[in-house]
């Protein structure tokens, strides 16, 4: 990972047992490469009790979006604890009761319904970084 | 994972009771370090570069939805999980 001003860092959920966890990272791949590709940087949940000092920097000095599956926000919290408090957290499960047509059940390849609801996450999460982007502009 | 990054008491618990096969992305081993840094019983670990390397036919892409070589990749790792684990609990029989 480099280190760059003007990035998001987006940090993701990385739970395999509910399919809300696979959401969050389609989600956060769909932002990364298709809705703000310039301005977002991920960071790896993981590698922050491996200690990768350079995600833990990153945290620190840049704003950051926690992504997580549950209630439990793995990725806010472990954020938090080794580096600093993100920006802004997206629950899937709470942009779920948005959509309550949209059915989840796969933790593998999305169906159409799954899909959708993976895209509205990142938009949610891309307007969070456009949020944070004009703010900082605005300082 | 990240329930051990947090220390969840559940999944410490799991993984300090039974095997576990670390399955890793890349060469940082982040899967094998939280196991071992939560005093997990690592009876295995597979990197997906290495099975890569073995496999150099296959050119995986895609993060959001990965190619028909990705899923061929894919499955060749399924299935040397599958065969550790037969293997990890064909021992726990024989002890």
């Amino acid at each position: 990972m480099t280190l760059a001003t003007g990035k998001v860092g987006i940090i993701c959920c990385s739970g395999e047992d509910l399919p809300e966890g696979t959401i969050s990272r389609v989600a956060t791949g769909l932002v990364l490469e298709k809705l703000r590709p310039d301005q977002t940087v991920t960071l790896c949940l993981p590698l922050f009790l491996a200690g990768g000092e350079d995600e833990r920097v990153f945290a620190r000095l840049f704003p950051t979006i926690a992504v997580d599956g549950c209630s439990k926000k793995c990725a806010e919290a472990g954020t938090k604890k080794f580096s600093g408090k993100p920006v802004a957290t997206i629950l899937v499960s709470e942009v779920m009761k948005k959509y309550p047509h949209l059915k989840i059940k796969s933790r593998g390849k999305l169906e159409p319904q799954e899909m959708e609801l993976a895209t509205k996450v990142a938009e949610e999460i891309a307007k969070k970084v456009d949020e944070i982007l004009c703010k900082k502009a605005k300082k | 994972m990240a329930l051990l990054t947090m220390g969840d008491d559940d999944a410490l618990k799991l993984v300090r009771e039974t095997p576990c096969i670390a399955i890793d992305g890349c060469p940082s081993q982040c899967s094998k370090k939280n196991i071992e840094a939560s005093m997990g019983k690592l009876a295995h670990n597979i990197i997906v570069t290495d099975v890569l390397r073995k496999n150099r036919s296959l050119k995986p892409e895609g993060v959001i939805e990965l190619n028909d070589q990705g899923d061929k990749l894919a499955e060749i790792i399924a299935g040397m999980v599958s065969e550790k684990v037969d293997e990890i609990l064909h021992e726990e029989k024989c002890e």
